[in-house]
């Protein structure tokens, strides 16, 4: 399975369990195409900022 | 998605949890191998997939609801169920999934009565005893093994539902011997979750039949509702039949009214007395299918065939069939094929025979195996019938060349099935129907309003219940005896 698809199948869960899809986002970007990688960078922060938040995590207490 | 800020923490952790687990990886992984082996089509796998990541994050949710609480007990249980509106019977079987994976250690304890003269001794439900497994991690199982254990330890049923469902379609049952083909196995446990003799929770099984949440002790033949000795009345099943015929007269009664599409059954292959699975298409097909089979037949490995198409199904099979159709309904896996299963119809069995052996009583009885018309258990003894007079031997003489993997099997009644149907308690010629869910209840009014059997109560003919009662609590202690004898040599026994 590659990571296409192991995406793919994170969209599905998500919509499963009810979170929005946009969470998770694959860009294929190139590593020399700068313009192309801030463009993803904001597109998915823009997507996340409009959502909800999530529950924080509660860290356990260290002994 | 304003539902989004809902989520609780410990929702977001069993999430976590139930994608860790091997049964949902292994799943996940192998999606590419299932699509490729054609059982299921992509819809159906997500359906499987995303149907045992609800049970194992139900699980979960179990599982941690009971690290948070002390004095376990079905006090406990009670009140998960009722917190996450889920039936108990339903949180039983969840605990049963973690009670296999070592997780959680339960023990059912039972107070006995002393009985009088007039009732005998009786058990009655006390409490459930739960303790956490600590946290050793190391010693919990959650990879579920392929069925081939099973295979191995010799008490495989041969019912074949494994090689039904398997999504990759590696399993293969032939004459009562199952084979894996272990380079093509994904190791997703389907096989081992819905598998009769790997484990089995007889009581949350028989709180299904019953349609309750309690814990009761049945008799000897199981949970029911209603008894009756019936006989058909169709001219042409009755000159075939085995016995009564009612089988085949449900059968040809759900057909006919279209209730319907498709029926799995047994019928004689070309080799003759050994039996192989058929699938009837409409009435004609059930006079193949007449007259008992000692020879085990795995029907249920034309459920893989099935997928593609959505038609209802009806399942002529023996007790541990019927077990293993039951688990599966309860631990609901979603496979199609399995959700268009609307009657299962069981019959009595005692043991069954491997081809071999048939062949070897015909050698005692120097009968030739193509002249035989017709093969009988009756009284305690074995009858062939052949052109040229009958032939019988004691069952306590051929008992040894039965299929050893029988022994360990409780049930002669099919227990696990909406209606049961046998010989045993009735006079020759007549059935013994046992009715034990609402749906069979329903499917043996209307044979009567259809004037298609004649019937009466159990209690009008002889030898009656208690016959059926005495030959099924003596396969019950035959059971019990064989799995102790087994504990003792430390191999592997059915969990029940």
């Amino acid at each position: 399975m590659n990571t296409y698809e192991h995406v793919l199948f994170l969209k599905k869960l998500f919509k499963h369990i009810g979170i929005s899809e946009d969470r998770i986002q694959q860009y294929f970007v190139s590593a020399a195409d700068v313009e192309k990688f801030i463009h993803s960078v904001e597109d998915i922060t823009k997507k996340i900022e409009a959502l909800p938040p999530l529950p924080k995590k509660i860290l356990p207490e260290k002994e | 998605m304003s539902s989004e800020g809902k989520f609780s923490w410990d929702f977001l952790k069993t999430v976590a949890d139930s994608l860790d687990s091997y049964r949902v990886r292994a799943l996940i992984d192998a999606k590419e191998d299932i699509i490729n082996a054609g059982v299921y089509d992509e819809t159906q796998y997500y359906n499987i997939l995303f149907k045992m990541f609800n049970v194992e994050q139900l699980k979960f949710t179990l599982f941690h609801f009971l690290n948070s609480n002390q004095n376990l007990n079905l006090t406990s249980i009670k009140k998960f169920s009722e917190k996450n509106s889920i039936e108990l019977r339903k949180a039983l079987s969840l605990l049963e999934l973690l009670k296999n994976e070592k997780r959680v250690i339960i023990e059912e304890i039972y107070e006995k009565i002393k009985g009088d003269e007039n009732s005998p001794d009786k058990l009655i439900f006390k409490e459930l005893s739960i303790k956490i497994d600590g946290y050793n991690v190391s010693n919990i199982q959650s990879i579920y093994e392929p069925v081939k254990v099973i295979f191995d330890s010799k008490i495989c049923s041969g019912c074949s539902l494994c090689a039904g469902i398997c999504p990759v379609n590696c399993l293969n049952i032939y004459n009562g011997f199952g084979k894996i083909e272990e380079d093509k196995c994904i190791r997703c446990g389907l096989c081992y979750s819905v598998c009769p003799r790997s484990f089995l929770p007889m009581n949350v099984l028989n709180m299904y039949q019953d349609n309750c949440s309690e814990f009761k002790v049945y008799t000897n033949i199981g949970p029911y509702k209603e008894i009756y000795s019936a006989r058909t009345k169709l001219t042409e099943i009755a000159k075939v039949c085995q016995d009564g015929g009612i089988t085949s007269t449900a059968l040809y009664y759900l057909f006919d009214k279209k209730m319907i599409d498709l029926a799995l059954g047994a019928k004689m292959s070309q080799t003759i007395w050994r039996p192989e699975p058929i699938l009837l298409k409409n009435k004609e097909d059930i006079l193949l299918t007449t007259g008992t089979k000692y020879v085990n037949n795995p029907t249920l490995r034309l459920l893989s065939e099935l997928n593609k198409e959505n038609k209802s199904l009806a399942i002529v099979g023996v007790p541990c069939m019927m077990q293993a159709l039951l688990k599966s309904e309860i631990f609901n896996i979603n496979i199609p094929s399995l959700n268009n299963v609307k009657y299962r119809i069981g019959i009595f069995c005692m043991e069954s025979f491997s081809y071999e052996s048939i062949l070897k009583i015909c050698e005692l009885l120097k009968v030739n195996i193509k002249d035989i018309r017709k093969m009988d258990i009756n009284k305690g003894k074995f009858f062939i019938y052949t052109a040229n007079g009958e032939f019988n031997i004691p069952i306590k003489e051929i008992s040894h060349l039965a299929r050893p993997d029988c022994e360990v099997c409780y049930d002669l009644t099919s227990e696990s099935a909406d209606i049961s149907i046998g010989s045993i308690g009735s006079p020759s010629g007549w059935n013994t129907v046992i009715i034990r869910t609402d749906k069979g209840k329903e499917l043996y009014d209307s044979l009567i309003a259809n004037s298609l059997i004649e019937s009466k109560p159990i209690e009008d003919v002889k030898p009656g219940l208690s016959l059926l009662q005495k030959i099924a609590g003596s396969k019950k202690n035959n059971c019990k005896k064989h799995v102790t004898s087994r504990l003792n040599e430390s191999l592997r026994i059915p969990n029940y």
